[in-house]
């Protein structure tokens, strides 16, 4: 359902890397291992389609993501893989809620409000709705930041060090609600990471 | 959800940065609707005043004053002439019609005119009510005065010698006990007469020359030399109205028709006829008009002024203020524009994160060139909006001030043409100020700004 084979990459006048092939089923989890600097962000960004591979091919479902133009490419990122990074951001003006529909609002899909509020009443966060992100501490952006990327029930859900900010209780938390919301929606979920917490938890693992 | 919302929550959420650009572009536009509108009002004024008078006859002095006084009676008059002498310019063939104002008195500083029907004839007053004056000491309002003094028709009052100024002031203050009727009130119609209190010319003589003196001079009227042309085709009311005013006016004149053919071969039938107009504005019959009578009033105590160029030579003269105004406005304007591609391009510093994550959520290159083009001419728009009611109150202000001391008034708060090109630059300038950082925007490489995050 996705795979990467042979995907190489070479930053202008900067490091290259040579990744190992990756594939993954509906449901699959899989964790991606490696120190600094071994290009866990990089990989992670050419899985999104946020970079070209210089060679390789990233398939997605049917669509092999190196042949949509960079329009096609932003869509059917938002509509079919969900990202979630490092530290949760938002768009600081729009208030929690209406940031939990962007992924619709932006791909055209159906804007759903009543989901966006459910979510939020399921991480008991229902208060904080009509608030602004930066009344949400950093477990909660966190939180958050899950239940938007998997507002356009996404194929794929790809998370950059999603806990490294965390303390264990919030990290746990994360934890259980990507694997719940990967669930849910039937997505692959693919983490990057070096954090001990969740190699324990994830078992099937690739190493830079 | 729309893209429009996303801007204007960025635009509310941090209002420090865009109310400068803000508070610039309000000035700038404010100053340079004020002046358009300023200009349109002013120029239309002064064109409804002017109206076809190619000249006014009067003592010497400013010429300026004297067309100030008489067509748009904001400054005191230059004296007054003797209506003899001023008889033998205005019966010159040239003249197609000369219409007599003796001043003199005022009411509550409202300005008391003797003239003729005529007078009001010539702006194309219509009545509101009652009927234009016909024998001395009747007075029909101008609507302005009719609305501040609060004077019905049947009304009576006294007049009070001297001008606003000096009656302002309490200086030569000296009432008559002769007491005025309002017998009309005529409609508004902007132009001078609304701010006046018209009589026949023989109140304010009778008035002046003591209350006891013959009345056998009365009547004899303005309006006998000058062949006046009477093409009333239209059946108004009220012209049938001046008709019969005309025709009154006209008997009584046929009772001192000979003495006054002596008068006009110049024979003196009596000692000299003491008795004083401020001004003739006079309509001339042909171009040559101008010099014929420039060479009459030559030798005599009395100026021939030309409204027009009279109002041309004032109107260059604030032109310089109006051009540095306008210069000012546009330096103005152009520090806003910058100040809107400062706040914008910050704004994109803090927000590059946030932009970023709209692309890794569905949101194209297009989408955020858009939201960013729209921030900035969103800040335009409101900026134009805020100049535009900013130069309403100024100018109500202005008026305020201006009705305080001339009685006149600036009403007209309509969008002016030129506040329509105005909008089109503003919103051209707006968009080339936004376009920087919103190309900014697009060219974003939201791998190195994630990462860098």
């Amino acid at each position: 359902m996705f795979s990467a084979k042979h995907i190489t990459f070479q930053y202008p006048k900067g490091p290259s890397f040579n990744f190992p092939d990756i594939q993954c089923n509906q449901g699959d989890r899989l964790l991606i291992l490696g120190e600094s600097g071994r290009g866990k962000t990089t990989l992670l960004h050419l899985l999104a389609g946020l970079l070209k591979p210089t060679g390789g091919a990233v398939t997605i479902g049917d669509t092999n993501t190196s042949s949509l133009s960079n329009a096609q490419l932003d869509k059917f990122r938002g509509k079919n893989i969900g990202i979630i990074f490092q530290t949760a951001h938002f768009v600081d003006s729009l208030s929690v809620e209406d940031n939990l529909i962007m992924p619709q609002f932006l791909t055209g899909n159906k804007i759903d409000r009543t989901k966006a509020r459910e979510i939020l009443t399921r991480l008991n966060l229902g208060d904080k709705a009509t608030k602004k992100p930066a009344s949400l501490s950093v477990g909660e952006a966190q939180r958050v930041a899950i239940a938007r990327a998997v507002m356009n029930n996404p194929q794929l859900i790809l998370a950059d060090e999603p806990t490294s900010a965390l303390d264990d209780k919030n990290a746990e938390e994360v934890i259980r609600l990507l694997d719940e919301q990967a669930s849910a929606t039937g997505a692959a979920l693919v983490i990057v990471t070096h954090d001990k917490r969740l190699k324990d938890r994830f078992s099937n693992q690739i190493t830079l | 959800m729309n893209l429009i919302k996303i801007s204007w929550a960025n635009i509310k959420f941090k209002p420090l940065n865009t109310t400068l650009s803000i508070i610039l572009l309000a000035f700038g536009v404010g100053i340079i609707s004020l002046l358009l509108l300023l200009e349109k009002q002013v120029t239309e004024k002064f064109d409804r005043n002017i109206k076809d008078i190619d000249f006014v006859l009067g003592a010497k002095g400013s010429p300026m004053q004297l067309i100030l006084a008489n067509v748009y009676h904001v400054d005191a008059p230059t004296g007054n002439i003797n209506m003899e002498d001023a008889k033998k310019i205005v019966k010159n063939p040239m003249v197609k019609e000369a219409i007599p104002l003796a001043y003199g008195d005022n009411y509550e500083k409202w300005r008391i005119v003797g003239t003729t029907f005529k007078y009001p004839e010539h702006y194309e007053a219509e009545l509101q009510e009652g009927r234009i004056f016909s024998a001395a000491f009747e007075v029909t309002l101008g609507s302005k005065v009719a609305k501040e003094t609060g004077l019905k028709i049947g009304d009576k009052f006294t007049s009070v010698h001297g001008f606003d100024k000096a009656a302002e002031a309490g200086e030569d203050v000296h009432h008559h006990d002769n007491p005025f009727t309002v017998v009309g009130i005529l409609k508004s119609n902007s132009s001078a007469l609304d701010n006046l209190i018209l009589t026949p010319i023989e109140s304010v003589w009778l008035v002046h020359e003591g209350h006891d003196h013959e009345n056998e001079k009365m009547g004899e009227g303005e309006n006998g030399e000058t062949a006046e042309e009477h093409n009333h085709d239209a059946d108004t009311n009220q012209e049938s109205e001046i008709r019969n005013q005309e025709s009154k006016i006209r008997d009584s004149e046929s009772v001192t028709g000979a003495e006054l053919m002596k008068i006009q071969a110049g024979e003196s039938l009596e000692p000299k006829d003491t008795r004083e107009v401020t001004a003739y504005l006079i309509k001339k019959r042909n171009p040559m008009a101008a010099m014929m009578l420039a060479n009459a009033v030559k030798n005599t105590n009395m100026q021939l002024a030309d409204p027009a160029i009279e109002m041309n030579r004032l109107t260059q003269g604030f032109g310089i203020g109006i051009s540095a105004m306008k210069a000012i406005a546009i330096v103005i304007m152009v520090l806003s524009f910058i100040s809107v591609f400062i706040s914008l391009y910050n704004s994109l510093k803090e927000r590059k994160y946030e932009l970023a994550l709209l692309r890794t959520m569905g949101g194209s290159k297009a989408t955020l060139f858009r939201l960013i083009l729209q921030e900035g001419l969103i800040l335009v728009i409101i900026g134009y909006i805020i100049g535009a009611i900013l130069s309403r109150v100024w100018l109500l202000i202005l008026s305020n001030s201006l009705e305080d001391n001339f009685h006149y008034e600036l009403n007209e708060m309509g969008i002016t043409s030129g506040e329509i090109v105005l909008l089109g630059v503003t919103l051209l300038v707006g968009m080339v100020a936004s376009l920087l950082p919103a190309l900014r925007a697009l060219k974003m490489d939201i791998s190195k700004t994630l990462s860098n995050a």
